[in-house]
C-alpha cells in the first residue's frame, strides 16, 4: 500500500501539512477540521461526532456516500456500530462488516488511508475487501489509537465519475491523523459512559438492594431496588439525589429501621464482612424480613466508597418457609394419624377381646343375681366402664378410620342428655360452679341417621370447649331444636334443604377471633395454652363427626361476648331401636358352632349363648369348624373374622358354603367392616356383629337368622 | 451562538423550498439532513435550497447536500441551489461541485424547473 512515494508513514503526513498551506481546498478541509475540533472537544458526544465527520468528509471529498464501523465500547466481542451517510446508510453488507483481529493486525502495520484496490491483507480482509468493492466503497481509513482499531470509515466515489488523486487520499490521510486525538479522546468518554451505564444497569438489576458508603459514613452509590426497599418503609424520602450524603443512621432511621444502623456500625467496625439474618420491619401492618450483609472494600478508588451494605428482601422466602414447615409439620401430623390408626387398629382387636368378658359377663351376673342383691350396682358399674373402654377404643378407631360408623335412627336430645348425666360433666360442674349450664331440648326434635357415641362426642367437646371459654364463668346454653332450613345465616358452609334437628352451644365466654375461625377445625390449631385442656383433636373429630353424619355447620363469635356453634344434622324418618327387648326374643334352643381363636371370647360366647338355651359347641380356628362342620350340623355358626392368617373367617365361609351351602352364619370381628367382612356379606348376606357383644345383640342377631326360614343370598 | 435556523416551505405536492440562514456547518448540519429525509420520505421529489441568506457553507453542510441528493435523482427529483451568493459559490467551486450541483440563478427559475409555480 502506497509504497509508490517511498516516504514513510510520518514523512507523509509532515509533507501533507505542507502542501496544505499552498491550497485553498485543503485550507478548506484545515478550517472544516477546527471547527470540529471546537464543537467537539467540550461536548465528546462520539456517535454525533463521526456523523458530522462523515459529512465533512463528504463535502470535502465531493462524495455523496460515506460509513464508519466503530467498536461497539463495554464488550469483549467484536459487537460493531454502524453510520453512514448517502446511500452507504442502506447498506446491510456494510452494517455488518466485522471488525476482526486480521484487520486490526494489518492496520497497526498499515495505519493510514487507501485506495480499497491497494488494500492486500491475508485472510478475512481479502473477503473484506471485496464487500468494500461491492458496495463501491472508494478509499477506506482505519481510525487507530495506541495501537488499537477503534474503527474503519470509508468513502463513497466522487461525484460525476471522478477520481481520488493521490493528493485527495494525503488530505483525508492528514485530515484522520489530525482528527483521531479528538476521535480517541471521545472514543473514550463514550466507552466510560458505556461501562459507567452498564455497571449502573447491572447494579440496578441485582435482587438486593445495594448501598455504598464512603470512609465518612456517607451514602454515595445505591441501587433501584435499595432505593425501593428505604422507600418502601420510609415513604418521606423524596428522591434518589436526597438520599445521597446522608449517613448510615440517618439512611437507616431509628424510628423505622430500629437498631440496624448501630448493628451495622458495629458489625463494620469490628469485621470486614458480616451478616445479620432475619431483620423484621413491620410497615402498614406487613411484615417484612431481610438478610442484611455488610463488606468493607478496598477503597482504593478515587470516590473512596468504605463499606458496602446489602438488603436482601426475604419475606416471600420466609413466608414460603414457613408456608412449607406447616405443610411439613401437617404432612408429619397426617403419618402420625396414620400411624396411630394403624397401632389403634391392631390394639383395638386385642382389647375388644380383652374387653369381652368385662362386657358381656356382668349381664349374665345380673340375670342371675336377686333383684336386690347389694351387689348389683357394682356389676352395673363394671358393665359401664367396661362399655366405656369399648367406646374410648371405638374413638380410637374413628381418628383411624373415619366414616365407618354404625349408623342407626338417634334422638339427639338423649345424646345431650347422657352427657350431661356423665359423672365427667357433673364432676366439671362442680369444679366451676360459676358457669351456669341451661339445657333447653325441643321435644319434637327430628330423629337423625347417627351413631349415638360419636354424637356423645360431638355434645362433649363442644361443651367441654365452652366451659374452657368461661374461665372467668359465665352462661353455657345448649339447645335443641327442629328446623325446615334453605340456607345457614353463618355462611360457613353450604346447605342442603330440609328437615334438621339442631344443636346449639352458646358460651359468653371470651370469643374467638376472625382470622381464626377458619382454622379452629384444623388438627392441633388451638388457641388454648398447651397442656390446659384437650388434644388439639378435639374440634377435628367434631368436624369429622358432624361431616359423616352429612351434617352443617355455622359459627357466632364475638371477642369478649361469646361464641357459638350452631350443628345441623339431617332429620330421618326412622325410629330409634327400643331400649329393650323382651328375653323372649333372644330364646333358643338350637345348636351353635362358636369359631374364635381367643379363648376368652369362646368362654363368654359359650357361657351367653347356653344361659338362653341354646346348645352351643366351640372350636379355635376355621380348619377345627370346618373339620366339626363336616361330621356334625349346625344350626348357626358365629364365625370370628381375624384368626389365623392363612385361614381367617373369609376363608372359613367359602370352605363353610362349600361344605354346608345354606349353613346360617354371623360374622363378627372387633374391627369395624373390613373388605373381607364385606365380602363374605356378598357371598352370603351374613349378619356382622361387631365385639364386644352383649347378650341381648348377638342373642338377637342369631334369632332373626334362624327365624329367616328363606335365608337370601344362600348359595345353592 | 445563535442556533442556526433553517424554514422549509411547501409548494406543491412535489416541491419543497428549503431555506438555510445565516450558516450551514457543522452545527446544523445534521439538522438539514433529518429535514431533507423528513421532505424525500413525505414524497416530495424536489427540493429548492433558497441560500439567499446563507453566509457560511462548510463541509458538512455541503455534505448534508450531497448525502441526500442521490435519494432525490433516483425517484427524477433533484435539489436545486438557488440565489447562491458569491462567496458560496466560489465553496462549490473549489470543492468541483458546479457541474455536479442543479444551481440556478433564483427562486423562480428553480422551481419553474419543477412545472410549478409560486
Amino acid at each position: 500500500m502506497m509504497s509508490n512515494s517511498g516516504f514513510s508513514h510520518k514523512d507523509r503526513v509532515a509533507t501533507s501539512y505542507y502542501k496544505w498551506l499552498s491550497d485553498e481546498k485543503s485550507l478548506l478541509a484545515l478550517d472544516a477540521l477546527a471547527k470540529l475540533n471546537t464543537q467537539f472537544a467540550n461536548r465528546p458526544e462520539f456517535q454525533l461526532l463521526i456523523k458530522t465527520l462523515l459529512l465533512t468528509l463528504a463535502g470535502q471529498f465531493s462524495i455523496t456516500s460515506a460509513f464508519a464501523v466503530l467498536r461497539q465500547p463495554g464488550y469483549s466481542d467484536n459487537k460493531t456500530v454502524f453510520l453512514a451517510t448517502g446511500r452507504f446508510a442502506k447498506s446491510r453488507q456494510l452494517e455488518s462488516l466485522p471488525l476482526t483481529p486480521d484487520l486490526e493486525r494489518y492496520f497497526v502495520e498499515y495505519r493510514a488511508a487507501a485506495r480499497i484496490t491497494d488494500v492486500n491483507c491475508p485472510h478475512s480482509c481479502k473477503s473484506y475487501r471485496g464487500i468494500l468493492h461491492d458496495c463501491k466503497v472508494a478509499i477506506v481509513c482505519p481510525l487507530m489509537h495506541n495501537d488499537k482499531l477503534l474503527g474503519i470509515i470509508g468513502l463513497g466515489e466522487k461525484v460525476a465519475g471522478k477520481n481520488f488523486q493521490d493528493k485527495d487520499i494525503e488530505l483525508f490521510n492528514s485530515l484522520m491523523q489530525s482528527i483521531v486525538p479528538l476521535i480517541a479522546s471521545s472514543y473514550h468518554f463514550w466507552e466510560m459512559a458505556s461501562l459507567s451505564a452498564w455497571h449502573l444497569d447491572i447494579l440496578n438489576h441485582v435482587k438486593q438492594g445495594v448501598f455504598a458508603f464512603a470512609y465518612d459514613n456517607r451514602l454515595k452509590k445505591i441501587n433501584t431496588v435499595g432505593i425501593n426497599i428505604i422507600r418502601r418503609h420510609n415513604p418521606d424520602i423524596p428522591d434518589v439525589v436526597s438520599m445521597y450524603n446522608l449517613s448510615l443512621e440517618e439512611v437507616f432511621d431509628e424510628k423505622i429501621f430500629n437498631d440496624w444502623a448501630k448493628r451495622l456500625a458495629k458489625g463494620i467496625a469490628e469485621h470486614d464482612s458480616g451478616s445479620i439474618e432475619g431483620l423484621v420491619i413491620k410497615t402498614d401492618g406487613v411484615e417484612y424480613a431481610y438478610d442484611v450483609y455488610f463488606c468493607k472494600i478496598s477503597g482504593d478508588t478515587e470516590f473512596q466508597a468504605d463499606f458496602i451494605v446489602t438488603l436482601d428482601d426475604v419475606t416471600e422466602r420466609r413466608r414460603a418457609e414457613k408456608q412449607r414447615r406447616l405443610l411439613q409439620e401437617k404432612l408429619e401430623q397426617a403419618e402420625k394419624m396414620e400411624a396411630l390408626g394403624v397401632l389403634a387398629g391392631g390394639v383395638a382387636h386385642d382389647l375388644n377381646n380383652m374387653l369381652g368378658p368385662l362386657v358381656g359377663y356382668p349381664e349374665l351376673i345380673l340375670r342371675k343375681l336377686p333383684e336386690d342383691s347389694p351387689v348389683r350396682g357394682q356389676v352395673n358399674k363394671i358393665a359401664d366402664s367396661a362399655r366405656n373402654a369399648s367406646n374410648v377404643i371405638q374413638d380410637l378407631l374413628t381418628l383411624a378410620r373415619r366414616g365407618r360408623y354404625e349408623m342407626e335412627p338417634v334422638n339427639l336430645n338423649k345424646v345431650i342428655a347422657d352427657y350431661l348425666e356423665s359423672p365427667a360433666h357433673i364432676q366439671r360442674s362442680k369444679d366451676k360452679p360459676d358457669i351456669l349450664v341451661e339445657y333447653n331440648p325441643d321435644e319434637n326434635i327430628c330423629n337423625i341417621n347417627g351413631s349415638f357415641p360419636h354424637l356423645y362426642k360431638v355434645v362433649m367437646n363442644l361443651i367441654v370447649n365452652a366451659f374452657d371459654a368461661m374461665p372467668e364463668g359465665g352462661k353455657l346454653a345448649v339447645i335443641t331444636s327442629r328446623e325446615y332450613l334453605k340456607k345457614l345465616s353463618g355462611g360457613y358452609d353450604k346447605i342442603e334443604e330440609g328437615n334438621y334437628a339442631v344443636l346449639r352451644v352458646r358460651d359468653t365466654g371470651i370469643g374467638i377471633e376472625q382470622k381464626d375461625l377458619e382454622r379452629i377445625f384444623e388438627p392441633y390449631f388451638s388457641r388454648k395454652k398447651m397442656g390446659s385442656s384437650g388434644s388439639g383433636l378435639g374440634l377435628s373429630v367434631v368436624y369429622g363427626i358432624v361431616k359423616d353424619h352429612k351434617g352443617y355447620y355455622d359459627i357466632f363469635s364475638e371477642i369478649g361476648k361469646g361464641t357459638e356453634f350452631v350443628l345441623y344434622f339431617p332429620a330421618t324418618d326412622l325410629l330409634e331401636k327400643a331400649a329393650y327387648e323382651s328375653e323372649d326374643t333372644f330364646c333358643g334352643t338350637e345348636s351353635i358352632l362358636v369359631v374364635d381363636d381367643i379363648i376368652e371370647q369362646r368362654e363368654i360366647a359359650y357361657d351367653m349363648l347356653s344361659s338362653v338355651g341354646y346348645k352351643v359347641v366351640c372350636v379355635e380356628n376355621g380348619r377345627k369348624a370346618i373339620e366339626y362342620l363336616s361330621k356334625n350340623p349346625a344350626d348357626i355358626v358365629i364365625l370370628d373374622m381375624i384368626m389365623e392368617k392363612d385361614f381367617d373367617g373369609l376363608d372359613t365361609y367359602r370352605e363353610i358354603i362349600r361344605l354346608r351351602p345354606a349353613q346360617k352364619v354371623i360374622v363378627v370381628s372387633g374391627f369395624s367392616a373390613t373388605e373381607r367382612v364385606q365380602e363374605i356379606q356378598k357371598l352370603g348376606g351374613c349378619p356382622f356383629i361387631k365385639k364386644p357383644f352383649t347378650l341381648q345383640i348377638i342373642a338377637k342377631a342369631i334369632r332373626t337368622a334362624l327365624d329367616n326360614k328363606d335365608p337370601i343370598d344362600q348359595p345353592a | 451562538m445563535d442556533k442556526p435556523n433553517i424554514t422549509k416551505t411547501v409548494i406543491n405536492d412535489d416541491v419543497v423550498i428549503i431555506k438555510p440562514i445565516k450558516t450551514l456547518d457543522n452545527n446544523n448540519a445534521h439538522e438539514m439532513v433529518n429535514i431533507i429525509t423528513g421532505v424525500q420520505e413525505d414524497g416530495y421529489k424536489t427540493i429548492v435550497m433558497d441560500m439567499t441568506d446563507l453566509e457560511f457553507l462548510s463541509s458538512a453542510g455541503v455534505g448534508s447536500i450531497l448525502g441526500t441528493i442521490e435519494t432525490s435523482r433516483e425517484v427524477g427529483g433533484d435539489i436545486i441551489l438557488c440565489n447562491v451568493p458569491e462567496s458560496i459559490n466560489h465553496i462549490l467551486d473549489i470543492l468541483d461541485l458546479i457541474d455536479y450541483l442543479t444551481i440556478r440563478e433564483n427562486k423562480e427559475k428553480a422551481i419553474a424547473m419543477t412545472g410549478a409555480r409560486i
